[in-house]
């Protein structure tokens, strides 16, 4: 956290030790369920229709929507970077073959993207692999275990948006 | 061209299937289609027949594949 958005600190009680042991695992568990799904990722993209794209290529091919035709700065805003990063990144996908770019109708110094039919392919195969890792992962869990987890998941992911 | 030529065309040109096992009763496993499969048939037949496929879960057969596609025509 940096100093400018450090909230003023609160007097809390001081947490017994079964509390602390508890806070180090749960740190440790974060950074490695993080680090795992990454990996899961990762090795779910070593099949045919994703061969050969990072991660972040494919993230980018999914911010540009499965249907849509999306100008330059909706898709950066939507993957939260820069015109200029996302102008370097379409340009190897449209040169794969993933993405094609169009000019607007309306206003023809405006660059449109929408996927090809090998980036709509990504987009589901993408997709398939998130469906299918969220059901697995959560397999164990029993209805009230995932209801409270999802509780108490959105309220951590709450001060991790408020850092961005 | 009707539905299901339509479906047969497109798993002969992928995935070397024979038009006379696709029947509307074979089931998607009793060809040999997995889920990435499903994924590259189901981009083709949205640009050959100009639907958007959507995520329906349940397709099992052929048959349950041309009704969907026919739903959205």
């Amino acid at each position: 956290m940096t100093e400018e958005n450090r909230q003023p600190e609160q007097v809390q009680e001081p947490l017994s030790e079964g509390a602390l042991k508890r806070r180090a695992e749960l740190d440790e568990l974060l950074s490695s369920t993080f680090n795992s799904v990454l990996r899961t990722e990762e090795k779910s993209l070593q099949n045919k229709l994703t061969e050969g794209l990072t991660i972040t290529e494919i993230h980018t091919i999914v911010a540009v929507g499965l249907h849509e035709t999306n100008p330059m700065n909706v898709v950066a805003a939507r993957l939260g970077v820069t015109l200029a990063t996302l102008t370097t990144a379409v340009n190897k996908l449209v040169d794969k073959g993933f993405i094609t770019r169009t000019r607007c109708i309306d206003d023809r110094r405006k660059v449109l993207i929408s996927l090809t039919k090998r980036g709509k392919q990504v987009y589901r195969a993408h997709g398939l692999f998130h469906r299918r890792m969220i059901n697995e992962a959560l397999a164990e869990l029993d209805e009230e275990e995932e209801r409270v987890f999802a509780h108490a998941l959105v309220k951590v992911k709450a001060f991790f948006d408020e850092q961005d | 061209m009707a539905t299901l030529d339509t479906v047969k065309e497109v798993l002969a040109e992928n995935l070397d299937i024979e038009g006379d096992q696709v029947t509307e009763e074979a089931t998607l496993d009793s060809l040999g289609i997995d889920s990435l499969d499903m994924v590259e048939l189901i981009c083709d037949i949205e640009e050959k027949c100009d639907i958007e496929f959507g995520e329906p879960e349940g397709i099992s057969t052929i048959g349950q594949l041309v009704a969907h596609i026919d739903s959205l025509k």
